[in-house]
């Protein structure tokens, strides 16, 4: 793939914490590719599979859902479940042919501004190296 | 305890219907959910479940008929679910047994008042083939019945079982509170069954006999029929990691049939029928924008994924889905498969137990500690 | 402080933490432990008397460590509420242990203070026989003295006869510790007029009787011996308890003004309660007969003249009356300590009785039907019988006691045992081994092999225990089941040691002034937490050097037997005030406080309550402002400011006291050497602004570097090197202060990485680079202050999950939004003040304080709290009832709904994370304002636009 291709990545960011720090590290002027946009939501746990399948299958080239850490969740357990069903999720995309390294899953709090930063850099280069989603040129889906 | 049916005349059916007929009278049950035989026009003999309060109906009681038109478990939830309701007995081959403890995990069925009679499943065929072979005199009870005391199942020569039995590897019935005992039995002789020890002296029954050859027998057809699944699974999950998912299912013409004879999908409406998924015109057009074309009815990879996602690890692989599949789609394959996978991730067994939690209802703090990128 | 600890709407929670907070904004439930403060909040007045007389001497923190502090303390003189706390971890084991509950740990504490007369006061307040048990007490608190797991438990009971041996050799001193110390009305009551009689003069009696003389009443006391004291003065031998010894500790108790009537054997209690024979009608009497009935072996020829009850041979002996010993051969049956001393009295009579008349010693030998090994005898005593010569014969019974024509005992025939099986006592039961008979000589058999009270003088209506052997008593307050009348000591228990019968006469004292002044009767006992020394800080002080493993100072010196067993003197000998003190140093201290009650005789208010429980309060509460502050960053981390290395390295806080008129120095600026220094560096940024530690600015530490830097200065005249990276004078009036500093003729040296260096002289050395000039500079001073850093405390992460708080990177309490919302956090109607969410300066700690009450007091004016409308909600003709969102929400804010079948949403509960909505497959219940649609139309709407990739 060309250099000059720019991944789109849809992320869902938990509120309180991976939300904060992308609020965190925009506020503290830090650099990072701006590849990725932001759906803010309640919290990892809230996010429906079915919302990561969609862009997939439009041709989005990476979902990235973000978490509080384990243990710190704002509503007690929802990154807990969030994992569960991101796991269960990109087995199954594997299994039947998908690419589940599309999709990821990452806890960053909202002091980790830095590692905000940092996760869509390195899930940028990665999708660069990718290429592009097969499904942006599949109709028939 | 353990016992035996005595056959009569070589009529194992009529021993089995007998047995049923005991179950009624002895007020066992206030009803049966059973198989029955009805004409089906053509002089064909059709076989659907019905639930029978009569002791004298069951003469057409045949749970025996290598048929399988609808997974009985989704019907069973229908008579248990709420109160008032009786105390019913549901004959379930071993897949629907299998379905029925899913369904009561997701509270579609209450087993409190639901007395399981499971059966040891010899193979089943499509309604149309059963159809086909009855006009052909084809169908052989004698000779099917009598694969059960070998375990060689077989189908008719020039049938096929439906797909999913082909690979079915727990044919067994495992769990019911009555058991009949096909396997490694002489039909002719008798029907080995297991029931509860009260309900036995109810109907005057002697303990008598022991396992026998049954775990031999169940053993060879689960080793049998598992090479068959793995050779299916390997080839499906070949295809899909060449083709993929889009490819293999692009014949969909997105009728919903899986989903509607699927016992576990129990939404009252899917997802994917409800507003939704009802996009306005300027949608559909923007999406044929983006991509030069865009397939309708729309959505339809995104129905199987989801799909998948909600009720693969439950997933107890009846092979309704592929029965009912106008495009004949290789549903169960692809939904077996890949509910292997993921019942092994999760260390999930479907239909073994109520007491096993859905893997998506709960949690453990330690586990997957890799991903999220600690 | 003052206003705020004034206000009558502002209710202070001194020395409590919050357990847990539950609820929601508006609503929260919070738990409150209250530690005991052991001292009454609003009685204490913060006299300071209590701080003088205090034994213990503990760090104290608010001077950081620079000076010392009691047990009972302030914080700091300005401290809200003004009044004292005492630091107790619990009651010290010793003390628990103790049936008199005797505060060992208390006059230990005093001992090393030397302050004995305060000791002997604090010893009286629970035990009135203190040389009587500082002589022969089975001393169960020395099993449980915590020394005992680093090298040998203290001689408590050593300790408490030196004590008291010296009381007695200085009256007035002792006089003058037990004068009144705050005025008489306090320490002595009014005369109650209620008339107690006691029926027996044992430790059991006398312990009533100077209790309830003690509370006012009028206490008569029937001893029918001749000698006051039971078992004490006709049970103990001379030799281990000098009957003029304890006479004193008697003497003491009678001259409080006690009726003593000797020689008067009360024939009835119940009767001298009502009659008028015996001087009554009595208000209350009290039973204190005690055991003195011997238990008779069951063997013939029990009537024989040389057949005696060690009871009654004992008695006589410790009245001088002894039968004839010389050369005789002595049995004594038994083997508990009053064999030993039947047997070791026979020794010392029959001696002394060949030394006057001639002839040889008696031969003694003890005889007992088990082991060594299962004699109940205390260890030293059973050493000392063998000292004085006393045989023994194990595993032997006696049978029948033989006579010869005359009908004098000539021998003893008994019966060969071997042990069985353990029985109920643990101990292997001895069997008779089937004709092994044997036949001792013998002339005298001294029968001991128990007693038990002699109840002829209380009658049946007076319930007996089960065995019917003694007085059944109500065990919270010893009362018989007659009413007004009271029992404890050996007729209640059987034979126990002098400590039992103290502290259940102590119990009985307690119940019957409750019964005489008709208050409720005291119920069972509250029992203390004990403090204990964990094995960890054992190790700790051990590797500290605080507690050095040792064999013990008081050593049992003994008479030696050659010499001893000629007379009835003391067998043991005294301890010197040397080795008391010297002993007393091995105190652990386990419960902190001690519990020497000193405190309690100044506090005028009466404002000390040692026996203070920790009390739970729940709260509810609208709002919560967290307000916890944060700690000094340690210095000992980087190790190039050579911290701790040398007394005159300070840390910024550490100088503040020093500088301050309230600190160790009373404010004058001096080294450890007591000089005033005349070079001191202060190193910024310590522990701040760098890698190694802190990447952040503490923002405080430069302007009270530069205070500090004008007070050394001005009060010492000293040349001061302040070593800075930056100088940040932000505030209102810093800068204009800066430049006066800089005027004083303080040199400032710009740069980065001084360090420290303790020259061999103990003389501090600082180097560091002048980056301005571009070389090293270094400073010779004789004094170093390292601006440290501050940061979060270290239970942060514990207050976090209390609250339901985000930390910043920091480690500090994350804000709900860095710029536009500074004091609420993440946490509806929590809020955040002063340094809990960063570090800051004083003014601005009160501006952020101010703004958290106001945030806090509008929440609550409006009196109605409008929650979050992000809840969940459920669409109900989808809802397909299978209760997946149930099991999902971890607020059991989804209920199900038989009727309709379908599942309903609390929204009053639910908290809108939505983790029901990613779980519901026909999506029939979702998140207001974060539905399928909506999220969906985001998708949608972020690829449909087109892109523009801008590096931001």
């Amino acid at each position: 793939m060309t250099s000059d291709f720019e991944p789109r990545i849809i992320s869902f960011l938990c509120t309180w914490c991976t939300y904060t720090a992308a609020d965190t590290a925009g506020i503290s002027r830090m650099r990072y590719p701006p590849n990725a946009d932001i759906i803010r939501v309640m919290c990892s746990g809230s996010v429906d599979p079915t919302y990561v399948l969609r862009p997939l299958l439009d041709g989005v080239d990476g979902v990235l859902i973000g978490g509080c850490h384990p243990g710190d969740c704002h509503y007690q357990s929802g990154n807990y479940k969030a994992r569960r069903r991101i796991v269960a999720l990109k087995m199954i995309l594997d299994s039947v042919g998908l690419d589940d390294e599309r999709v990821w899953l990452r806890w960053i709090s909202g002091a980790e501004a830095g590692r905000y930063a940092e996760t869509v850099t390195q899930m940028t280069e990665a999708l660069k190296e990718k290429g592009l989603n097969p499904m942006r040129q599949k109709w028939a889906v | 305890m353990r016992t035996v049916i005595p056959v009569e005349n070589d009529d194992t059916l009529a021993a089995v219907r007998g047995f049923l007929r005991r179950l009624l009278e002895e007020q066992i049950v206030d009803a049966l959910l059973v198989p029955m035989e009805t004409p089906a026009g053509g002089g064909r003999i059709g076989v659907v479940p019905a639930l029978v309060t009569d002791p004298g109906m069951l003469d057409a009681a045949n749970p025996l008929a290598p048929v399988m038109g609808v997974n009985t478990a989704r019907v069973a939830g229908q008579v248990s679910i709420r109160e008032p309701r009786g105390r019913v007995g549901v004959v379930l081959r071993s897949c629907e047994v299998r379905a029925l403890v899913e369904l009561a995990k997701l509270h579609q069925a209450e087993l409190d008042d639901l007395v399981i009679i499971g059966l040891d499943c010899l193979g089943t065929y499509d309604v149309p083939v059963h159809g086909t072979m009855q006009d052909d005199g084809a169908l052989d009870m004698a000779a099917l019945l009598a694969t059960a005391r070998s375990g060689d199942l077989a189908p008719r020569e020039g049938y096929a079982f439906r797909s999913a039995c082909q690979m079915c590897e727990k044919p067994h019935a495992e769990g019911a509170d009555i058991t009949l005992e096909l396997f490694g039995a002489d039909l002719t002789a008798g029907v080995p069954v297991t029931l509860p020890d009260e309900v036995g002296e109810k109907l005057g029954l002697g303990s008598e006999g022991e396992d026998g050859q049954r775990s031999e027998v169940v053993e060879k057809v689960v080793s049998v029929r598992t090479e068959v699944r793995d050779d299916r699974f390997a080839e499906i999950r070949e295809q899909l990691d060449q083709e993929g998912i889009d490819v293999v299912f692009a014949a969909c013409v997105r009728c919903h049939n899986c989903m509607d004879v699927c016992p576990i999908c129990y939404c009252k409406q899917c997802l994917f029928r409800s507003h939704v998924f009802q996009h306005e015109p300027i949608q559909y057009l923007n999406w044929a924008r983006r991509k030069g074309a865009y397939r309708l009815p729309s959505d339809t990879m995104l129905f199987h994924l989801t799909r998948l996602n909600h009720m693969v690890l439950s997933c107890i692989g009846c092979g309704m889905c592929t029965s009912a599949c106008p495009a004949e789609l290789p549903v169960d394959l692809v939904f077996r498969a890949t509910g292997a996978r993921l019942q092994e991730g999760f260390d999930y067994v479907p239909g073994r137990s109520v007491e096993e939690p859905l893997p998506l209802i709960t949690f453990r703090e330690d586990e997957w500690l890799d991903v999220g990128g600690e | 402080m003052m206003d705020a600890g004034r206000h009558p709407n502002i209710t202070l929670l001194s020395y409590s933490e919050v357990e847990d907070v539950s609820g929601y904004v508006g609503n929260f439930e919070v738990k409150v432990r209250r530690n005991p403060r052991y001292v009454l909040e609003d009685l204490c007045t913060a006299c300071s008397l209590c701080l003088e007389v205090c034994p213990i001497t503990l760090p104290d923190e608010f001077n950081e460590g620079l000076g010392t502090r009691p047990a009972i303390y302030r914080s700091f003189a300005q401290a809200i509420p003004s009044v004292f706390v005492i630091d107790k971890k619990g009651v010290a084991p010793c003390r628990d242990a103790c049936p008199t509950g005797q505060r060992a740990q208390g006059y230990i504490a005093l001992i090393r203070e030397r302050r004995f007369a305060d000791a002997y006061r604090s010893i009286k307040e629970d035990n009135p026989f203190p040389a009587v048990c500082g002589r022969i007490c089975n001393h169960v608190c020395e099993d449980a003295c915590s020394r005992g797991r680093v090298d040998e438990p203290i001689s408590i009971m050593r300790l408490k006869r030196f004590v008291a041996d010296w009381a007695f050799e200085h009256p007035e001193e002792v006089a003058k510790a037990f004068a009144p110390k705050i005025d008489q009305d306090a320490e002595t009551p009014d005369a109650t007029g209620k008339r107690v009689a006691i029926v027996g003069s044992g430790p059991a009696g006398l312990t009533v009787a100077q209790d309830l003389k003690l509370s006012g009443h009028d206490v008569t006391v029937f001893e029918a011996l001749p000698v006051a004291g039971g078992m004490m003065r006709v049970g103990i031998p001379e030799y281990r308890l000098p009957a003029e010894i304890l006479q004193r500790e008697i003497d003491e108790i009678i001259d409080l003004g006690i009726d003593l009537k000797l020689n008067t054997k009360v024939d009835d209690v119940v009767a001298l309660k009502s009659g008028e024979d015996q001087g009554g009608p009595f208000d209350a009497v009290f039973v204190g007969i005690g055991a003195h009935s011997d238990v008779r072996p069951p063997v013939t020829g029990v009537d024989l003249p040389q057949m005696l009850a060690a009871n009654d041979f004992l008695r006589g002996a410790s009245m001088d009356y002894y039968p004839d010993l010389i050369g005789k051969k002595v049995i004594v049956l038994g083997g508990g300590d009053v064999a030993m001393d039947a047997a070791c009295t026979a020794v010392r009579a029959g001696t002394m009785q060949a030394d006057r008349e001639g002839g040889e010693p008696p031969e003694v030998r003890v005889a007992y039907r088990r082991t060594e090994a299962e004699m109940p005898a205390l260890e030293a005593e059973y050493t000392q019988a063998l000292e004085d010569g006393v045989a023994f014969d194990w595993l032997v019974s006696p049978v029948s006691v033989e006579a010869d024509d005359e009908g004098n005992v000539c021998g003893l025939s008994c019966c060969r045992m071997e042990l069985g099986e353990p029985d109920e006592s643990g101990r292997r039961r001895p069997m008779s081994i089937d004709g092994a008979e044997c036949l001792m000589d013998a002339d005298v058999v001294i029968s001991a092999i128990g007693a038990r009270p002699n109840l002829e003088s209380v009658p049946e209506v007076i319930k007996r225990t089960p065995n019917g052997r003694q007085i059944a008593v109500d065990e919270n307050t010893m009362a018989t089941s007659v009413d007004g009348i009271f029992a404890a000591g050996d007729a209640v228990t059987g034979m126990a040691f002098v400590v039992d019968a103290v502290g259940a006469g102590h119990k009985a004292a307690r119940a019957m002034h409750a019964y005489l002044m008709g208050l409720p009767m005291p119920g069972p006992e509250v029992k203390l937490p004990v403090a204990d020394v964990s094995d960890e800080e054992i190790e700790a002080r051990k590797a500290s050097g605080q507690v050095v493993e040792m064999v013990r100072v008081c050593t049992l010196e003994e008479v030696d037997a050659g010499e001893r067993i000629h007379s009835m003197c003391e067998v043991t000998g005294p301890v010197s005030e040397e080795e008391a003190v010297e002993e007393a140093m091995r105190c652990l201290q386990c419960g902190v406080c001690s519990e020497c009650n000193q405190c309690v005789y100044v506090c005028g208010p009466l404002a000390i309550d040692h026996n203070m429980v920790e009390e739970h309060l729940d709260l509810k509460v609208g709002a919560i402002i967290v307000a916890t502050g944060f700690q000094m960053w340690d210095p000992h981390q980087l190790s190039q400011y050579s911290y701790g290395k040398s007394p005159n390295i300070l840390t910024g806080m550490e100088f503040e006291r020093l500088s301050s008129s309230g600190g160790p120095t009373g404010g004058e600026i001096l080294t450890a050497e007591g000089k005033k220094p005349e070079s001191v560096a202060i190193i910024h940024c310590v522990g701040s602004r760098d890698h190694n530690a802190h990447p952040y600015c503490s923002r405080v530490c430069c302007m009270y570097s530069l205070k500090q830097a004008h007070l050394v200065r001005d009060k010492t005249g000293a040349d001061v090197y302040n070593f800075y990276m930056d100088m940040r004078t932000f505030g209102k009036g810093y800068e204009e202060f800066y430049e006066r500093v800089q005027e004083e003729g303080i040199i400032f040296i710009r740069g980065r990485g001084a360090q420290v260096e303790v020259l061999p002289d103990g003389k501090l050395q600082v180097r560091g680079e002048d980056s301005n000039l571009g070389r090293v500079v270094q400073v010779d001073a004789d004094m170093v202050i390292l601006s440290t850093a501050i940061e979060a405390p270290g239970d942060a992460d514990q207050t976090a999950a209390l609250f339901g708080l985000g930390r910043s990177e920091d480690g500090f309490f994350a804000e709900a939004h860095p710029k536009m919302r500074p004091v609420e956090t993440n946490t509806d109607g929590v809020f955040l003040a002063g340094t809990a969410q960063g570090p800051r300066d004083v003014p601005d700690t009160v501006a952020h304080a101010g703004a958290a009450a106001s945030m806090a007091l509008a929440l609550l004016d409006k009196g109605v709290v409008t929650i979050s409308p992000q809840v969940a909600v459920v669409n109900e003709t989808l809802c397909s009832a299978c209760k997946t969102c149930i099991s999902l929400c971890p607020y059991t804010a989804i209920s199900f709904v038989e009727r309709d079948n379908v599942a309903r949403v609390n929204e009053a509960l639910c908290k809108g994370c939505g983790a029901c909505a990613a779980g519901c497959p026909p999506g029939a219940i979702t998140a207001r304002h974060f539905t399928d649609e909506q999220i969906m139309a985001q998708i949608e709407g972020l690829l449909s636009m087109p892109r523009v990739l801008v590096e931001a």
